[in-house]
């Protein structure tokens, strides 16, 4: 698979955007997000890089936009998000529209915490012009219909009136509520067999009907599927910190680039998959 | 008498665009603005970085995309409540919150994260200093030009959108 790393350094021109999921960033993981601001400075070198998109669990948990936008000035400055905020803020302002998804994690992501880095937050199906092609994006948890306890949680916790709800509580109770979700969570994924947290491929070839090609992440199993005979269902990787006790951690992310010939329209572009890696 | 707040048109080559400036609200600002209409420098100068969705940014540059001379840079003045919402003007600078000069842009969206957060680096935002009262469709026309790259510039528009000439209208 090519790397990120080789593809703007022999044709940063060609990198029109940048599509990437499942960082499940938080606090515990300071080397992810070290590495998701080394993405951004990447992001914002490539002279033709249009937009950014984030296609879900691009947080580990949360509980709300409150947790960020009450916490006063002072205490913003020490906030691990703050960082991220300032970064994304720039690429911005550099011309990058950067376009966020909700996951299972983190669907209680709001516009006004995105409106801090003129982010916009979009809704699946998202549907993206690619050369003469349409894609289908979406995170991917909609498509593992085999989960059928999963479903249910899921047509929950995206019920505008369950999310009123959780919002009305106080953040330490929001706290409690995501822990107890977690570890839930945990206990039952556990006892499933590995094929129902998979996607369920006649749910693939349903839903990739209304376009050319599907993509998605969630399953944190990157690879490209032939789903029909004419459609590929391509799937962006979690973030991954490998050889952690080694004296070089690298954090590495299977993500996704369109890319277009220099001074070509965006009639030529190209999608790829492509291997983000840094040492950290 | 009622203080009338200062108008200054801009005449383009798609349209004309007519500007209220709040003086109240920012007065260096206002005040180094119209130092610029008044001395011609905004004559001739382009709308050189257009993005739709986002902002249209002019003032600065020729028709060549050559930089014009600029006095001294004008205090931040983005703490003065205003925000940088669809059809507002307000100063372009570098990364220094203080230096701005003669650059500026129209917001053609509501850009919330331009507004002025903390006096810090990341937070000071940028100055609005005036809303459009007239010719937002013609910075509709503008905003959805085609462009391109520029050596190093970026979101260049691939035909000049100049500014013949900024007047004062009243003050």
């Amino acid at each position: 698979m090519q790397s990120f790393n080789h593809l703007i350094t022999t044709r940063p021109h060609e990198v029109r955007q940048v599509l990437i999921s499942d960082l499940h960033l938080s606090p515990e993981e300071p080397a992810l997000v070290q590495a998701f601001l080394a993405l951004l400075d990447d992001c914002l070198a490539l002279p033709q890089l249009k937009r950014l998109f984030i296609l879900g669990d691009w947080f580990e948990v949360w509980i709300g936009d409150d947790a960020y936008l009450t916490l006063s000035e002072n205490a913003r400055q020490s906030h691990w998000l703050t960082p991220l905020i300032v970064k994304l803020k720039k690429l911005r302002i550099a011309g990058c529209e950067i376009l966020v998804m909700h996951g299972n994690r983190d669907f209680l992501l709001g516009q006004p915490f995105c409106s801090l880095f003129g982010g916009e937050l979009i809704y699946e199906p998202y549907y993206l012009t690619v050369g003469q092609q349409s894609y289908r994006l979406e995170h991917g948890d909609a498509l593992c219909t085999d989960d059928k306890k999963y479903q249910f949680f899921r047509k929950m916790m995206r019920n505008r009136l369950t999310q009123w709800y959780l919002l009305n509580k106080s953040l330490t109770k929001r706290l409690a509520i995501a822990d107890k979700l977690r570890q839930k969570s945990q206990q039952n994924n556990a006892n499933k067999a590995a094929y129902i947290m998979d996607v369920n491929e006649d749910a693939a070839i349903q839903t990739i009907a209304d376009s050319d090609a599907l993509l998605h992440g969630h399953t944190h199993r990157p690879a490209i599927h032939q789903a029909t005979a004419d459609k590929k269902r391509y799937v962006l990787g979690d973030w991954r910190l490998l050889d952690k006790d080694s004296r070089q951690p690298k954090v590495s992310a299977v993500i996704g680039a369109v890319t277009a010939h220099k001074n070509s329209d965006d009639n030529n572009a190209e999608f790829e998959l492509i291997e983000f890696k840094m040492t950290v | 008498m009622v203080d009338m707040p200062p108008v200054v048109e801009l005449d383009t080559n798609m349209g004309a665009i007519v500007i209220e400036l709040n003086e109240e609200k920012a007065p260096k600002t206002v005040e180094n603005f119209l130092n610029y209409v008044k001395s011609g420098h905004y004559d001739g100068t382009i709308f050189h970085r257009i993005i739709d969705g986002f902002m249209i940014q002019g003032g600065g540059m020729d028709a060549e995309m050559n930089e014009k001379a600029t006095n001294a840079p004008v205090e931040n003045e983005a703490d003065n409540g205003l925000k940088n919402d669809k059809g507002t003007i307000a100063m372009a600078r570098t990364q220094d919150p203080h230096s701005a000069t003669s650059q500026f842009f129209i917001n053609v969206k509501d850009n919330d994260f331009l507004n002025h957060s903390g006096k810090n680096m990341q937070g000071w935002g940028y100055t609005v200093f005036g809303k459009v009262t007239s010719g937002m469709d013609v910075i509709d026309k503008m905003r959805s030009v085609p462009t391109g790259r520029f050596g190093m510039h970026a979101d260049v528009p691939n035909e000049p959108v100049v500014i013949n000439s900024a007047t004062i209208v009243t003050q």
